[in-house]
């Protein structure tokens, strides 16, 4: 026992050089993959997805709850792939930067490491969503999933075909189960023949007895194991949006960050009371977001001047730095536009995307006018235009970072 | 050689036993001579006579005569007299001096007789190592109460055979040749080398190795001077008390010392004149500062130059620098001393680039190639590194700390790692690689911001009270190796140090900037050039005296002379008064002051309200 014990300190201790001497090597041969942390991010990020992607696959499902089990490892990812980039970042906050001049070169590779960063973080969760989505859809395509959901289909058709039944419970039973079956078809592309007999499965029996019994009780709320194991399946594979608007929003704004913070960090240095309006600034424009959406009580004014004021302050601010660069402006005035310029204006596609898109309960006539609809009404699935938002926000801010850098980086080289 | 003279001298002055043993021991004797001086029947006289008729025949009077003086070096003058004049007169003045206990005086014989012929690499090393065998009995001889006396005697023959060889040896012009073409940097710096192994101190030789090595060495022979390096703190760690050394430590110290003296020789024989940064051969000021003229080159300029320098933080608020001025050249250290709030560090934040002036002219000829209408400030403070008196934290090894500095400044892979482990062990960090910042004292802390400044291989070193909470002895190293370094760095560096350790700063600055609690100037200057300027003496003695001292010390320099400053009197005297009378002065009642100090020429008088 002491032998072994031994021998497993040993390889601890080798293991230990070895992991010390691949960190040196960085270190001392590409400082800027050491600075990020890329090289253990990476590596990371990358096994995580495989032991996530692996323990979905080839984890024992729950009869009660087929995929909820799986599901619990998605809120912990997520909980700590953002407690590790507000970590990074503040690791980033204190990266030790020359005063010598940099290149474009170097802010650009550095600005993208940071985005990949921030990328591989965020990845796990994805994968694994992505690996138990996939999983949800199988269970839901197997034999017997299918037979009961088509049983529930045709269950529910007959319930609702006698005039007293009260339809939105049975309405929206049925809506899930047939889409199921849909789903199933699809992907076995339509085989008539592999659907199976309506009445093969005493799950399928069961179902049909329960919707025979409460097809006439408008206040049924607890279906049988089975409906509820539809249910479950349907929620899964076919209604489950991952990451929702708000995660999605969440991630595009800690993406953002992360490039931007670091640079502000450096460049703002002893001038940290330049930034803070800007900081305020941009805070103003994210509560007064939430109130819009409505997670924050409160009234708020119209949409449209709130975003055209966003809108006008971006501008201003991109357009100001630079110009009052060139034109030797007080170094107070020209860090705080530059720092409002990467504060606020990435939560452009953010508020756009939002406020073009009606919140629940509101009337869908008060979309905001003047701006394209980026999502239509009632969807969260990710559209391709609200990924094309999000990217051109993170390719501003690397791309705003580069042209207008090595300016900052002079001012703040210079003496106060 | 006068022939009675020695029998005379060997007749009545030794013994027979002692004169057949030095005719056994002499090297060059033949065999018939030697067994008759191991005849212990033997007749004295006549074994006398055989052996002046072998030393005339063979020529091996001087060579005799040297090996007597070394075996008996009471006998050295009379034997110098039996020489005349052309024997080897410094040998018999090294035995002298040495059987007569002046130590110091026969070292400093054979230092001249060093200079005075051009010798080979074998004699100065024999030199080196016999001298620091001397030392290192010394410092026996000290620590215990009996010293060797039979090691002191090997010593002894040992100088006085060393100092006949050099007298004796003559060298061909191609040797002489090769030693005048040594790069005069090199030769200086293998001088002080060769100084520190005589005094037995190896740990100090290899530093200035480590500092020879960086100057005009590659990587291979730097890395070879930093294991000799680490060699010898493992020595010094081990021998700290300096016990007698047994047979085999004896032989490995030797060792150390003679690899020590040999890798040097290597990197001065490699060292060629013109290589090695920069050569100044401008002309010198009284100061030793380069006097640049007209068209001089560039790197004959100074770093910084700095002229009617005015600072108020906010406007409407108190003067921190008045008409500073400043000037700071290569291969300087300048000294910045003053009160609490006389606006030292305002200076070096301002000289850093962290203020910007009210008013002044502030320039930066080396560090700012254009030198343009407005300052290049990313160029300028990129080759500045300003070490502040509240010293930064980080947070990973101390190692990997000074990779990622030294990364951030453009130097990567093999050089990096190479910059790292130079400065690690030449500030003395290199067995605390792994530590972190909690886990230092204050003075490696102290050493490990110097060591970040260097790593980034700045020209410009502002440091901002480096000896605050060290002990005297940290002190002491942390300023000998920053005088090293910037005496000898081949990055041409200069430095810019406050501190109110003003004695200790004035021991090593070439020039000292005193500044008043208004910010303005109280002196600028050398100490040489306070001392030129000065109107009288000023004199710090502790404590309070008694009655009868003050009445003598006021008859003798008239009323008004003496003041009482908390727990110190000054004494104020005229310019031509000197310390030896104040002392006499002082002792004459029998009881000489604890505490005693000239302070005419040191900054230290303006915190006593004194003007220069």
């Amino acid at each position: 026992m002491r032998a072994a014990a031994q021998r497993l300190g040993d390889a601890a201790g080798a293991a230990r050089r070895a992991l010390r001497r691949y960190d040196r090597h960085f270190l001392v041969c590409h400082l800027e993959l050491w600075q990020t942390r890329a090289h253990w991010i990476a590596p990371v990020s990358l096994a995580t997805c495989l032991a996530g992607a692996a323990i979905v696959e080839l984890s024992r499902i729950d009869a009660d709850a087929p995929v909820r089990s799986l599901d619990a490892l998605v809120s912990p990812l997520v909980f700590a792939s953002v407690l590790v980039i507000v970590l990074w970042v503040r690791d980033q906050r204190g990266v030790l930067v020359s005063f010598a001049a940099p290149s474009r070169r170097w802010i650009a590779s550095l600005a993208l490491l940071r985005l990949l960063c921030a990328v591989a973080v965020l990845l796990p969760s994805v994968v694994v969503d992505a690996g138990l989505r996939a999983r949800a859809v199988r269970i839901a395509a197997a034999a017997e999933n299918v037979g009961v959901a088509t049983a529930i289909v045709h269950a529910s058709e007959r319930c609702l075909a006698e005039p007293s039944a009260d339809a939105p419970p049975i309405a929206r039973l049925r809506e899930r189960a047939s889409r199921l079956v849909e789903a199933a078809r699809t992907r076995e592309r339509g085989d008539a023949a592999s659907r199976p007999a309506r009445a093969s499965w005493p799950a399928a029996a069961r179902s049909e007895r329960w919707i025979g019994v409460h097809c006439h009780d408008a206040a049924a709320s607890s279906p049988n194991e089975d409906i509820r194991r539809i249910e479950q399946l349907h929620l899964y594979a076919i209604e489950r949006v991952f990451p929702r608007p708000s995660l999605r929003a969440l991630m595009y704004l800690l993406t953002c960050g992360a490039v931007v913070v670091p640079f502000l960090a450096l460049w703002a240095g002893a001038r940290r009371i330049a930034v803070r309006p800007a900081i305020w600034l941009g805070l103003f424009f994210v509560v007064h977001s939430l109130t819009a959406v409505g997670w924050v009580p409160g009234g708020w004014l119209a949409r449209g001047p709130w975003v055209w004021s966003l809108l006008v302050v971006s501008v201003v601010a991109i357009v100001g730095a630079p110009l009052a660069a060139w034109r030797k402006a007080p170094p107070q005035l020209v860090l705080f536009t530059f720092a409002t310029a990467l504060i606020v204006a990435p939560l452009l596609p953010v508020a756009a995307l939002w406020l073009s898109a009606p919140a629940s309960g509101d009337d869908p006539g008060f979309v905001c006018l003047g701006l394209p609809s980026f999502m239509a009404a009632g969807q969260e699935g990710i559209d391709w235009r609200e990924l094309a938002a999000y990217a051109a926000g993170l390719a501003y801010c690397c791309i705003y970072v580069v042209a207008v850098g090595p300016t900052m980086h002079r001012m703040w080289a210079a003496p106060r | 050689m006068n022939v009675e003279l020695l029998r005379v001298l060997l007749r009545d002055a030794l013994a027979p036993e002692e004169l057949r043993r030095v005719l056994a021991e002499f090297p060059a004797a033949d065999g018939v001579l030697r067994a008759r001086a191991r005849d212990p029947a033997g007749d004295g006289e006549a074994l006398i006579d055989d052996a002046l008729a072998v030393l005339e025949r063979g020529s091996l009077g001087p060579a005799f005569l040297v090996h007597l003086a070394a075996a008996r070096p009471d006998l050295a003058e009379p034997l110098r007299e039996v020489a005349g004049p052309s024997g080897a007169p410094e040998a018999f003045a090294v035995a002298s001096l040495l059987s007569a206990g002046q130590d110091a005086a026969a070292e400093r014989k054979l230092t001249e007789l060093e200079r005075a012929r051009p010798s080979t690499a074998g004699d100065r090393h024999e030199l080196n190592l016999a001298v620091a065998d001397l030392h290192r009995w010394q410092r026996e001889a000290g620590e215990r109460a009996e010293p060797s006396e039979a090691g002191r005697d090997a010593i002894t023959r040992r100088l006085t055979s060393v100092a006949a060889s050099m007298s004796a040896r003559s060298l061909d012009a191609a040797e002489i040749g090769e030693a005048a073409a040594v790069h005069p940097e090199a030769g200086r710096l293998r001088e002080e080398i060769e100084a520190h192994v005589r005094r037995a101190d190896g740990k100090r030789a290899a530093l200035r190795l480590l500092d020879l090595a960086e100057r005009f060495a590659g990587p291979a022979v730097r890395r070879r001077a930093i294991e000799l390096s680490v060699r010898a703190g493992i020595w010094r760690s081990r021998h700290v008390l300096g016990g007698r050394l047994e047979v085999g430590e004896q032989r490995e110290w030797t060792d150390l010392l003679q690899a020590i003296l040999a890798l040097t020789d290597d990197i001065v024989a490699g060292a060629a004149p013109g290589s090695g940064g920069l050569w100044l051969t401008a002309p010198l000021d009284g100061a030793g500062r380069p006097v640049p003229e007209a068209e001089a080159a560039r790197e004959y300029e100074p770093l910084v130059r700095a002229a009617s320098l005015s600072l108020r933080y906010r406007r409407g608020g108190p003067q921190v620098l008045r008409d500073v001025s400043l000037t700071v050249f290569p291969r300087t250290i300048v000294g910045v001393v003053g009160g609490n709030g006389a606006g030292k560090t305002s200076l070096l934040r301002v000289l850093a680039g962290e203020r910007r002036v009210d008013d002044g002219m502030l320039a930066y000829p080396q560090l700012d190639p254009a030198q343009g209408r407005e300052i290049d400030w990313p160029a300028v403070r990129s080759q500045v590194a300003h070490v502040p008196q509240r010293l930064p934290q980080w947070r990973e090894q101390l190692a990997d700390h000074l990779h990622a500095w030294a990364g951030a400044c453009g130097i990567e892979g093999d050089e990096n790692r190479d910059a790292v482990d130079f400065w690690l062990e030449r500030l003395g960090l290199a067995n605390r690689r792994t530590a972190r910042w909690g886990e230092l004292s204050r003075s490696l802390q102290a050493r490990v911001a110097l060591a970040r400044a260097l790593v980034g291989r700045p020209r410009l070193l502002l440091i901002d009270e480096p000896l605050v909470a060290l002990d005297p002895r940290a002190q002491q190293w942390l300023l000998q190796d920053l005088r090293d370094i910037v005496s000898s760095s081949s990055l041409c560096l200069a430095a810019v140090v406050s501190s109110q350790h003003i004695p200790e700063l004035e021991a090593i600055a070439d020039d000292v900037v005193g500044l008043r609690d208004d910010g303005g100037v109280w002196f600028h200057g050398a100490v040489l050039d306070l001392e030129q300027a000065r109107r009288g003496a000023l004199f710090e003695i502790g404590g309070r005296l008694d009655d009868a001292t003050c009445d003598r010390l006021t008859a003798a320099f008239g009323p008004g002379c003496l003041r009482q400053r908390e727990s110190v009197t000054l004494l104020r005297v005229g310019r031509d008064v000197s310390r030896g009378a104040v002392l006499e002065l002082l002792s004459a009642g029998g009881q000489p002051p604890s505490y005693f100090r000239d302070i005419s020429a040191s900054h230290l008088r303006m915190f006593w309200g004194d003007r220069p």
